[in-house]
Parts: structure tokens; sequence; C-alpha cells
């Protein structure tokens, strides 16, 4: 069993990264909290060390996204969580596993960064069983139906590379890569009926 | 217990000891035209009987033994036909009899109860199949001839004929992912479905599917690291000799 937890922090905010330390110090959980002052840092980190979540504040990504899914690629069993204290678009939002905000409380603070990983445990097949995200639900009615990237896209007033991150989280939350297979998921989840599937 | 596991075989263990290790060697066998019974025969006496070069089939051998066993040996060309026979054979194994055998499966499912998710693993089946079809007959009307023919050109058999205007970066840009829907298909089956059959009929879907996902591995492993190498570097020999 591990004793210790790490943890990356990026955040700008000094005072609140100070309260995540004290938050975390005293849980007793054996934390420890790593500063990154970078994507390029976070990225650099998870690859080295064993890393449990990643807490980035959204602003630090906004105009790069793709940093996400490095740090999933480098290390798939790290949860990357928002720490939320201004207005960002929820489709930014969507992308992270879970978020937190400066105005929760201690214990639901820990509960989504570390021990309690009920929104995102890795099963056996190694992909990742997690609850599918509004947008992404959304993402996924669309794909079912018969719509391409480009098509979906336009639909939901989002950039095609937005829709590709979707469909890439669908696939890993879902273990199923295919459009087809996906539609399947679809109808049995009754996000879809059947007779919306266009052939 | 036996001491013959696959990744220690060598030319002179017995062919019916590694066989008993692994089942799954009766399917390299009949892939190669290779019948039973086996007598006391030694791998090497198998291959050299069968006309395929001790080094290919003991690859072989390992690969059914171990999927990611690297192949690390230098082809001559000469096993070219015994690789095209191996892949046509599997080509026919799957097409005649596997995926007959998942359709029968999925069509009682339907039988025992017909829901929209049953008829959406059917649907999701055959798209499967007509892509898997397309797949093979690309393989056998377009990779294979052109496989055959530089053989034969670059062995001297054939000096004259023009070369059918292809290359194997090609085949490689074509050769699709035909175990993506497979394994949507499993986890399908085990994660999401709930078909209103017994318990017995979707695990004896899944072992079908798992013996097929197991022949099909190593089926792309033969193509990728043997096969497509091996043409790369026939396609090099004519280029110099040109």
């Amino acid at each position: 069993m591990r004793t210790q937890t790490n943890i990356v922090v990026a955040e700008p905010s000094g005072l609140i990264f100070s309260g995540l330390v004290t938050v975390t110090g005293n849980s007793g959980r054996g934390i420890t909290l790593i500063r990154a002052e970078s994507a390029v840092e976070i990225q650099r980190i998870v690859t080295m060390r064993e890393v449990e979540a990643v807490i980035v504040n959204p602003a630090l990504i906004t105009g790069n996204v793709r940093v996400i899914q490095g740090i999933r690629n480098s290390s798939p069993g790290t949860k990357v969580v928002a720490l939320v204290y201004a207005f960002f678009d929820e489709n930014l939002l969507s992308l992270f596993d879970a978020r937190i905000s400066i105005t929760d409380s201690p214990e639901r603070i820990l509960a989504a960064i570390a021990g309690d990983r009920s929104g995102s445990v890795s099963n056996d097949n190694g992909h990742m069983s997690a609850s599918l995200s509004e947008r992404e639900i959304e993402v996924l009615k669309l794909l079912a139906s018969g719509m391409a990237t480009k098509e979906i896209a336009e639909a939901l007033h989002i950039s095609t590379n937005t829709v590709i991150t979707h469909r890439k989280n669908l696939s890993a939350k879902t273990g199923i890569r295919s459009v087809s297979g996906l539609a399947v998921y679809a109808v049995v989840k009754k996000y879809i009926t059947p007779g919306s599937i266009s052939h | 217990m036996k001491t013959a596991g696959n990744h220690t075989v060598t030319a002179e263990t017995r062919m019916s000891e590694a066989v008993s290790d692994n089942p799954f060697l009766l399917l390299l066998l009949e892939h190669l035209g290779i019948g039973l019974p086996l007598q006391e025969k030694s791998l090497g006496q198998v291959a050299v009987e069968n006309g395929i070069g001790i080094e290919l089939f003991l690859t072989f051998v390992r690969l059914y033994g171990d999927l990611n066993h690297s192949v690390d040996i230098q082809f001559t060309g000469e096993e070219v036909p015994s690789i095209i026979r191996y892949l046509q054979n599997s080509h026919r194994y799957y097409s005649d009899e596997v995926y007959p055998g998942i359709m029968e499966t999925i069509d009682r499912m339907n039988l025992s109860g017909s829901s929209g998710e049953t008829m959406m693993t059917e649907k999701f089946f055959r798209e499967y199949l007509s892509e898997v079809r397309n797949h093979f007959n690309y393989e056998e009307q377009t990779v294979f001839p052109y496989i055959v023919h530089l053989h034969e050109k670059v062995s001297g058999r054939q000096m004259s004929g023009e070369s059918p205007d292809y290359s194997v970066s090609e085949y490689r840009e074509h050769h699709d992912d035909i175990e993506e829907k497979l394994d949507d298909l499993r986890n399908l089956l085990i994660e999401y479905l709930p078909l209103k059959e017994g318990i017995q009929m979707r695990r004896m879907l899944l072992f079908k599917l798992y013996e097929l996902e197991h022949d099909l591995r190593i089926h792309s492993r033969v193509e990728d690291h043997i096969l497509i190498p091996l043409v790369a570097s026939m396609e090099a020999r004519l280029k110099e000799s040109e």
C-alpha cells in the first residue's frame, strides 16, 4: 500500500496554493503537494513520478487544452481536477475528471483529489469508468445518430478539436472506440432509441 | 506437467508435446495445411516435410506461445509461399467457420428473446463482418498477388511482365485495425448489454470471440512483423538490381 500521495498543483496564486497545503497537510493522509509553474512542468512531473491527481487552474490551459490529454497519455491513472474560482466555459470544465472550488469544504476537496476516486475508477480493462458529463452525452447522442465531427461541432457551437476531445473521453470512459459501438452503448443506456440511428 | 513451453521450443522439440502444451498450435498446423497424427516427429521434421523454413516455423510456434515474441530472424524471401498459404487459410477459417459460428450464436440469442439491444448487437456484428470481408478481399485480390509476383521476380523465376503498380507502403496504410470493433463487441457483452438470454449463451459467444481475437492477433503480427518487412526488403533488393 502506498503511504504517500503525490499531488501536482498548477495554480498561480500563492495564497490559494498555501490554502491547499493547509487543507491537505491537516488531513493526515500523507499528501505531498508539488507545485508546477507550467503545462510542461506538469507533464514532466507526471512522467517521472507516481501522481494521484493534478489540480489545475483552468486559466492556465485555456489556450492549450491538449495538456489534459497529454497528462492522461503519460499517466492514465492520474486524476485531472479543475480548481475553479472564476467563470469558465462549461466545455472547458467538462474535460476535467472533477472540479473543486475555493468555497468547498476541506472534506469535499480531499474527496475530489485523493482517496475517494468515485468519479473515475480504473477498471481491469484499463479504461476509466466514470459517469459521462452532460456535454459528453450530447456529443454521444449526435455521434450515434450518424453525425460527423464537423456537423457536431456546428450543432453544439464548439470547435472540432473539442468534439474530438469529447470523443476520446467517451472512449476512455466507456472502453468503446468505434462509432457504431458507441451507438449500441447509447441505446443500452437509453440516451437514444434504436430508431434514431441513421443507416 | 510438460516442460516444452512454446517460448523454449527448438527444432528438436516433439511437435506432439508442443501441441499438448498449447492446443492453439492446432490452428497453426491447420493454417499451414499440416495434418495429424503427428507421430513422433520433431518440429524440424514437420517443417522440412511440409516445405516450410525451420526458422519461420519456429517463429510461428513461438508467436502462438507468446504474442509478444520478438521476430528477429533474417528472412531470405523463400518463406513467401508458406506465409501466404498461412494467411489465406486463416482467412478461410475466419470466413467459413468462425464468423458463421458467431453469427449463429447471435441468431440464437435473437430467437430466445429479441430486444432492441440484441438487434443492435447483430447489426453491429454485421457491420464488422462487412469491414472484415473488404479487408480480406483487398488482401486476396491486391496484396497477395503483388507479393507473389514480387517474389517470383526477385527469385529470378520471372524476369518479364510488368509489376503491378503497387508498393508495401500502401499496404501499411490500408492495414485497417479490424481488432477495434471486436474489442468493442467484447466490452459491450461483458459490461453493458442487458440481453435476455441465459448466461451460457453469452459465455459461448465470448469464448468464440476470445478464440477469434487470439488467432487474429497472431495473424496481424505475422502481417506486420514478418510479411511487411519481408516484402519491403524484397522491394529494396529489386530496386538495387534494376
